[in-house]
């Protein structure tokens, strides 16, 4: 299934100042991201910072003005059909094909990026049950909820076993419930393959959680950049105390395994790894020493950096 | 060709797969060839059999009205859908997903089209017999021509005018109305009998030929037009 475009050591996203313009308005203002083999690389940005856009460029849809943007080695205008042929995407608009049954959405994509009969009945078969759709193989899409067509839509850009999967906002609109469930199909295709993601969202819970670096944008142009450590060090469990003195939070911090220590006059925070449950980092900090104020969990780290990055964030 | 005839099938299928939405296409066709094949060469058989102009109904209005509705719904939905662009992202190229759309139009409307001219066959056949005028009714060679010939010409330069029309408008139900507008203005001089058709070689073999010249500029420039309009929904 895998065409060999490039030496596998090429990074599988490669853009450098790219610029990317609709007329007179340019949409990404030279930008430069790369993702290597196996990474999920998020973009995360407000309406319009220029993640859609980016996506586009990466399939060819979109002739870069100025710089340049390699996928799996390749010029993805030049070379469109090649590099289509390697990604799997889930756009905005899914795409999906109302009239026809999950099966047969399937198996159009299958012929499409010429998946061999009998390697793509068994592989549609397969994903229709590990994306929960077997029982509803024979139904209409137009009759599935939306959380059900997101899945559909999953499992299809993963049917032919692409390098590269694109995800352009793939929980937007969806409810709390089924975001959750796209959430934890992305993270099994995450762990599962040495496939290289890209994922565009305004969730930071989902950045935290799914992405290895994430690139903050703002009216096409980077603004931020965090890599897996420094990741978790925004995203994790963070317990707050009384402030101590730095020689005692550094004892803290090694007796419980903290990742990071930050401190300020009001306020002593361990910062957790967040595969770390919150009572077990609280009860660490506290059962060493420290007076526990709060355990604070998930998205206020990088929902800070990201209001700081695009300037929103409180005065 | 093999996408061509990959998007065709799905476009085909998207069409008659659903049980509702097969069932109320199928009596929508089964309908078109009741009333050309059927109703009206039995109730205007002296016409028919004599090869009037009334013979037009088949070769003329058919492909005319349906190619350029069914084409421009085709087309202009794709649009108003917004699913053009995840189309656009897989690895097949423009020009197969505008041919096999339009070839999924033909067909349809070519089905209609031959299945029409051959019940009008057996229905002109009935009357003769019902009739006792004896003898086996077939059409002449140039008028057979001009029902499978000159229509399949006809219907390639509708389908190629209706995508036109569809990129234009601003809804699907705008670009119907207005192919519809267009077929009948295009047919009023013959509907009127302002001009008359003669069924002889001299006559259809020009005619057909210079439809497929007509229908090869137009479907050039709909392929134009049509990868000009991918690409601004790309921008969108």
């Amino acid at each position: 299934m895998r065409e060999n475009t490039q030496a596998e050591d090429v990074n599988v996203i490669e853009a450098r100042d790219l610029v990317v313009s609709y007329g007179d308005r340019r949409a990404l203002q030279g930008v430069s991201v790369s993702a290597g083999q196996g990474e999920v690389l998020g973009l995360l940005g407000p309406n319009g910072a220029g993640k859609s856009t980016f996506v586009r460029a990466c399939l060819g849809l979109l002739r870069p003005a100025a710089g340049t943007i390699r996928v799996l080695g390749l010029d993805p205008v030049a070379h469109g059909e090649t590099v289509r042929r390697q990604i799997g995407f889930v756009l905005e608009k899914t795409g999906l094909s109302e009239a026809l049954d999950c099966r047969a959405n399937l198996r159009f994509q299958g012929e499409v990026y010429r998946v061999e009969p009998g390697r793509l009945r068994a592989r549609i078969e397969e994903l229709l049950e590990r994306f929960g759709l077997a029982d509803r193989a024979r139904d209409p899409v137009a009759s599935l909820s939306k959380g059900l067509k997101q899945r559909l839509a999953l499992a299809r850009a993963l049917l032919h076993e692409p390098r590269l999967i694109l995800l352009d906002e793939p929980t937007s609109g969806l409810d709390p419930a089924a975001a959750r469930e796209v959430r934890g199909l992305i993270a099994s295709v995450v762990t599962d393959n040495a496939t290289t993601v890209l994922l565009t969202t305004h969730n930071m819970v989902e950045a935290e959680r799914l992405c290895d670096t994430v690139v903050i944008l703002r009216q096409g142009r980077v603004v931020r950049r965090l890599d897996a450590r420094e990741l978790a060090g925004v995203a994790g469990v963070r317990v707050r105390c009384r402030p101590i003195s730095a020689a005692r939070a550094e004892a803290i911090a090694q007796l419980t395994g903290a990742a990071e220590v930050r401190r300020t006059e009001k306020v002593t925070e361990f910062v957790f790894d967040p595969t770390v449950e919150p009572e077990e980092a609280r009860r660490g900090v506290a059962d060493a020493g420290g007076h526990v104020l709060e355990v604070v969990r998930g998205a206020g780290g990088l929902e800070e950096a990201y209001l700081s990055a695009t300037g929103r964030s409180n005065p | 060709m093999r996408d061509v005839l990959l998007v065709c099938r799905k476009e085909l299928a998207e069409v008659f797969s659903s049980h509702a939405g097969r069932r109320a296409h199928l009596l929508t066709m089964a309908g078109q060839v009741g009333v050309f094949g059927i109703l009206i060469p039995y109730f205007m058989a002296p016409l028919w059999l004599n090869e009037t102009p009334a013979l037009s109904f088949i070769f003329l209005l058919l492909p005319l009205a349906l190619s350029s509705s069914q084409s421009a719904m085709v087309f202009a939905g794709e649009r108003e859908r917004g699913t053009l662009e995840a189309l656009l992202a897989t690895p097949l190229s423009v020009p197969a997903l505008f041919f096999g759309k339009a070839l999924a139009v033909l067909v349809q409307v070519y089905g209609i089209i031959v299945c029409s001219t051959a019940l009008s066959v057996a229905t002109l056949n009935l009357w003769v017999r019902v009739h006792g005028l004896g003898g086996t009714f077939m059409y002449s060679g140039p008028a057979l021509f001009a029902l499978l010939g000159l229509s399949l010409a006809l219907a390639a330069l509708a389908t190629s005018a209706g995508v036109i029309i569809s990129l234009r408008a601003s809804s699907v139900r705008t670009a119907q109305m207005t192919t519809t507008l267009l077929s009948v203005f295009c047919l009023l001089p013959l509907m009127a009998g302002w001009v008359t058709i003669r069924f002889a070689w001299n006559v259809v073999l020009p005619a057909t030929l210079a439809l497929l010249a007509a229908a090869a500029a137009v479907t050039g420039l709909a392929l134009v037009r049509f990868a000009r309009a991918a690409s601004i929904s790309v921008q969108r």
